[in-house]
């Protein structure tokens, strides 16, 4: 069987699986956090406005941002895994989130 | 949103901002993670500027309360002579939100002040409420 890229060799431990997948598709990071921003997002809105007719947005996007930054960060702990672009980027788009949330409540909100 | 409001939001900003790049920049250091944040300048900088800011705004407030228990006011004013001594409020928090706004125009955009278009529509938009909210609160107008 033909693969487009290089087997990982996972002697080194498991961990290596997805280093080297990482260094063979450099996007793999980058779509595990698009996914987990997406995932906590779109199914906090669609679970409220189920629940309570109303989604608050700008809260499950904060939600999402700090649910991905908790991955990035752990990602963070081995080498050559993520980028540090990828990891500013996260926690950039966490405080853009804070903001649209902070602005956007009513008095009566937090 | 009133003023109160307003300003309380912004400073909230501040500080779930500080929060959140100290404990990026903590979790990194702790466990002697190869990438931490606190290795990109940008970041460090708006971090310092933020909590620059913030003691400012402590210092602000300080003066605007020491200085509001000696104005005085005449019957026939309409309103206070020393409301403009509440200005320096609103000028650090909206410095620090423009901090937070500049670093997510470098990060996300690439520092292109045309790709940043959205990010700097919106900082101009915030200064522009801040500069209402001191009209109204020096002058007693309502901007609304």
């Amino acid at each position: 069987m033909a693969y487009t890229y290089p087997q990982p060799n996972m002697t080194g431990g498991v961990d290596t699986l997805l280093v080297s997948t990482q260094a063979s598709v450099p996007v793999f990071v980058p779509l595990i956090l698009l996914f987990v921003y997406g995932v906590v997002l779109l199914g906090g809105i669609m679970s409220q406005k189920r629940r309570t007719g109303f989604a608050d947005v700008p809260m499950w996007a904060t939600l999402a941002g700090i649910a991905t930054l908790l991955i990035a960060l752990s990602m963070s702990l081995v080498a050559d895994f993520i980028n540090i672009e990828w990891l500013i980027i996260v926690v950039v788009l966490t405080c853009a989130s804070g903001i649209w949330l902070f602005l956007d409540r009513k008095n009566t909100e937090i | 949103m009133g003023q109160i409001k307003f300003i309380g939001s912004l400073l909230m900003i501040s500080l779930f901002t500080l929060a959140i790049m100290n404990y990026a920049i903590t979790f990194g250091e702790d466990n002697d993670a190869p990438i931490n944040i606190n290795e990109e300048v940008k970041v460090t900088t708006a971090k310092s500027d933020i909590e620059g800011e913030l003691g400012g705004f402590d210092t602000a407030t300080s003066n605007s309360s020491q200085a509001f228990y000696k104005i005085t006011q005449d019957p026939q004013d309409e309103t206070a002579g020393g409301g403009g001594l509440w200005r320096n409020l609103i000028t650090n928090p909206v410095n620090a939100l423009k901090s937070v706004f500049t670093l997510a125009r470098d990060k996300i955009f690439g520092g292109s002040s045309a790709f940043g278009a959205v990010l700097t529509a919106v900082t101009g938009f915030i200064i522009a409420i801040g500069l209402m909210y001191l009209y109204k609160t020096i002058w007693g107008k309502n901007p609304d």
